[in-house]
């Protein structure tokens, strides 16, 4: 019999996620030996990295640039009034590591470039994208493309949030949904409600692809039209002269 | 033809109040996006009947419903 790489304490930590319908001890042992990347880490991917934390995924690597500033409060969770007027991704890292010592956090504090992106996907298992602009998302959904890891790309607007699920090389990338960039303004309205339901779907979708459990949205797009209290999945089909991944 | 429409986000405020909308027979998505006067440029996802269309030139029949999912980013 295979030993167990779980001490008893993380396994007293995690008693109450491992159990039928939920993870198998295997899955849980494949969440320890896991790393994954977020970007940014504000109020999706806030919500997102706590939640890998709390679930033992071995090695949270987090990345985002610059101060927290007074709106940012009213959804970038990892943070508190303590943090405003300061660089936030040292903050949020040491709020992290609070939340579960058998993990190992990484923080980066800047968003990636071309090279750190790529750089970071050859050494991770998975991507959680929730940056606001195209720019930075297309480029990590290409970095994941190029290393061949699921890539969740989770948007919000208003009260309205969006998931998209990623398999490289067999379901459509985010340059298949939006070829070009379009227009689009980093400075939108949002409540932190729809940011914390995004981010934490995003993280459940990471811990189902790493662990083994269910069935992960892969190849879709799932809305979810808070205003309305609409849920919708449309199954995404991939583009053959995508820039991105035709050819993977 | 009366089609129905379901348009997130930012475009929600350009929903008719019972979510349908009259259309000439043969109106495309192009048509239907320009008679709400959505910027057509700016929206590039578009769901008809629950499947993703990147056809705007594809004709809606009585009953379709058009979804309409403007850009979202993260933050």
């Amino acid at each position: 019999m295979r030993a167990i790489s779980l001490s008893p304490e993380e396994l007293e930590r995690y008693d109450r996620q491992i159990g039928p319908g939920v993870l198998s001890v295997d899955g849980q042992e494949r969440l320890k030996n896991a790393s994954v990347l977020i970007t940014r880490v504000g109020g999706m991917g806030g919500p997102a990295a706590l939640n890998l934390t709390m679930a033992g995924v071995g090695r949270v690597i987090i990345a985002h640039g610059g101060k927290m500033i007074s709106p940012d409060l009213n959804r970038q969770v990892l943070g508190s009034e303590s943090v405003l007027g300061k660089p936030r991704a040292p903050d949020f890292g040491e709020y992290l590591r609070t939340m579960n010592r058998f993990v190992e956090v990484e923080v980066i504090g800047h968003e990636p470039d071309d090279a750190d992106a790529a750089a970071l996907a050859a050494r991770c298992d998975l991507i959680i994208s929730c940056p606001p602009t195209f720019e930075e998302r297309l480029r990590l959904n290409r970095a994941a493309v190029q290393a061949g890891i699921p890539f969740i790309d989770a948007a919000q607007w208003g009260i309205t949030g969006t998931l998209i699920v990623v398999k490289p090389g067999e379901t459509a990338c985010l340059k298949c949904l939006y070829p070009e960039p379009p227009p689009f303004e980093e400075f939108f309205p949002v409540i932190g409600a729809i940011s914390s339901a995004t981010g934490s779907l995003a993280a459940l979708e990471a811990i189902k692809i790493l662990s083994g459990s269910g069935k992960p949205l892969w190849g879709q797009m799932l809305t979810y039209d808070g205003y309305q209290g609409n849920v919708a999945k449309v199954k995404l089909s991939r583009r053959e002269s995508c820039a991105c991944c035709a050819g993977v | 033809m009366k089609i129905q429409l379901k348009l997130m986000g930012v475009l929600k405020d350009k929903t008719p109040e019972d979510g349908s909308l009259e259309l000439v027979d043969g109106s495309t998505v192009e048509d239907t996006l320009r008679a709400l006067d959505i910027d057509t440029e700016r929206v590039q996802v578009f769901t008809v009947n629950g499947s993703l269309e990147r056809d705007r030139a594809r004709v809606l029949a009585e009953g379709d419903e058009l979804s309409v999912i403007p850009p979202v980013g993260g933050g």
